[in-house]
């Protein structure tokens, strides 16, 4: 499996991560702190990414507007219910971070009108790991759900040093141990489940 | 007929008539011990279940930390608890986890395994990010089933992996 995963969400890197990146197969990276739209740091190739975190619909609106020319993916972390089931439906979306913020807002409709859009749910590893054990409950409640009902679940790094970033070995069997999803699902999503979201935004690895 | 004639004739006799007195005293004995035999087999899997031989696996790791070097004891008991905090200590006293070989120098080890565990250590150990008050990312490389080849996996490792 080398040079075949992506990390849709990563909040700074540096030359060591990036080579440290590569040696666990991974072929790319979205960045939410990167000057260019697309680059390369030794072998990886660097996306750039915009993370929006809404209380407002029309702030999320006003926010959107001609972001696709700057950012080739753009995340939202919805705050109210307004901005979320905007978020679900709008085409320049292209995943809805789950974090603790948003997590009472992800309920079964936003689920439902995600899998109508075919709109991702994005889980946040590093934000993951610092959650409590009721959060996590919540967490896995969705996530159960959005399983059930054919919404595909990203798992993301969301990481800003070296010791956050993913090892795909790992975070599979991990994620098969806390929500008792297969880890080929889990395989597959961050791979040719990230790649599909990439090809849809016109983006060649 | 004389008086020892009779005598051999009687015992003869006698032994004949004893004849179905003993086949049915050994069938008795023998439906005895087969009910026995039932009862006890059947106890046995309810009060023990069978284990089987507990084999083990050697994963070979990497690790990525910054500040002082850490210690082959600080890293088992780290790896320790961590595997207590995610899977409970009747797991982890099944799983047994141990470093059996760690070189600081080049932060690469060897850690044992019960095979059962292979895949819950491989998933916690990526989960580790502090030990000891120091950042840590721990990454598996490769599992094996012998330690020789464990070790040979280790020196075969590229250096890039250091960073």
């Amino acid at each position: 499996m080398k040079g075949e995963f992506i990390d849709l969400c990563i909040e700074k890197i540096d030359e060591p991560m990036a080579k440290l990146l590569v040696l666990m197969g991974y072929k790319a990276a979205a960045v939410l702190e990167y000057e260019e739209k697309t680059g390369r740091i030794d072998k990886l190739f660097i996306i750039r990414c915009k993370l929006l975190r809404s209380r407002k619909e029309s702030s999320l609106r006003k926010a959107l507007r001609g972001i696709k020319g700057e950012y080739p993916i753009v995340l939202v972390e919805p705050m109210d219910i307004q901005s979320a089931r905007f978020a679900g439906r709008d085409s320049r979306i292209d995943g809805i971070l789950i974090g603790e913020a948003s997590l009472r807002v992800i309920d079964r409709a936003q689920i439902s009108l995600m899998k109508q859009y075919s709109k991702p749910l994005i889980l946040p590893m590093k934000i993951f790991y610092n959650m409590d054990s009721r959060r996590k409950a919540m967490v896995y409640r969705r996530i159960a759900y959005a399983y059930d009902r054919g919404v595909n679940i990203i798992p993301v790094s969301y990481a800003s040093e070296i010791y956050d970033i993913l090892i795909p070995q790992s975070i599979t069997k991990l994620l098969e141990h806390y929500f008792g999803i297969n880890n080929r699902y889990w395989l597959y999503m961050l791979t040719s489940g990230v790649g599909e979201i990439l090809v849809k935004n016109g983006v060649r690895v | 007929m004389n008086i020892y004639e009779a005598i051999s004739m009687i015992s003869l006799g006698l032994s004949l008539a004893l004849i179905p007195l003993i086949i049915l005293v050994w069938k008795r004995i023998n439906r005895v011990h087969r009910l026995l035999g039932v009862a006890l087999k059947l106890k046995e899997p309810q009060a023990l279940e069978k284990i089987g031989r507990i084999r083990k696996r050697y994963i070979v790791f990497s690790v990525v930390s910054e500040g002082k070097p850490l210690t082959r004891k600080a890293i088992e008991e780290g790896i320790r608890r961590a595997f207590k905090e995610l899977y409970g200590e009747t797991i982890l006293v099944r799983a047994d986890p141990q470093i059996v070989y760690y070189e600081p120098s080049v932060k690469r080890g060897v850690i044992r395994v019960a095979h059962l565990y292979k895949d819950q250590m491989i998933a916690l150990l990526g989960s580790i990010k502090n030990i000891d008050d120091t950042k840590v990312l721990i990454i598996p490389v490769k599992t094996t089933g012998t330690i020789k080849k464990a070790r040979k996996i280790l020196y075969m490792m590229r250096r890039e992996l250091q960073i």
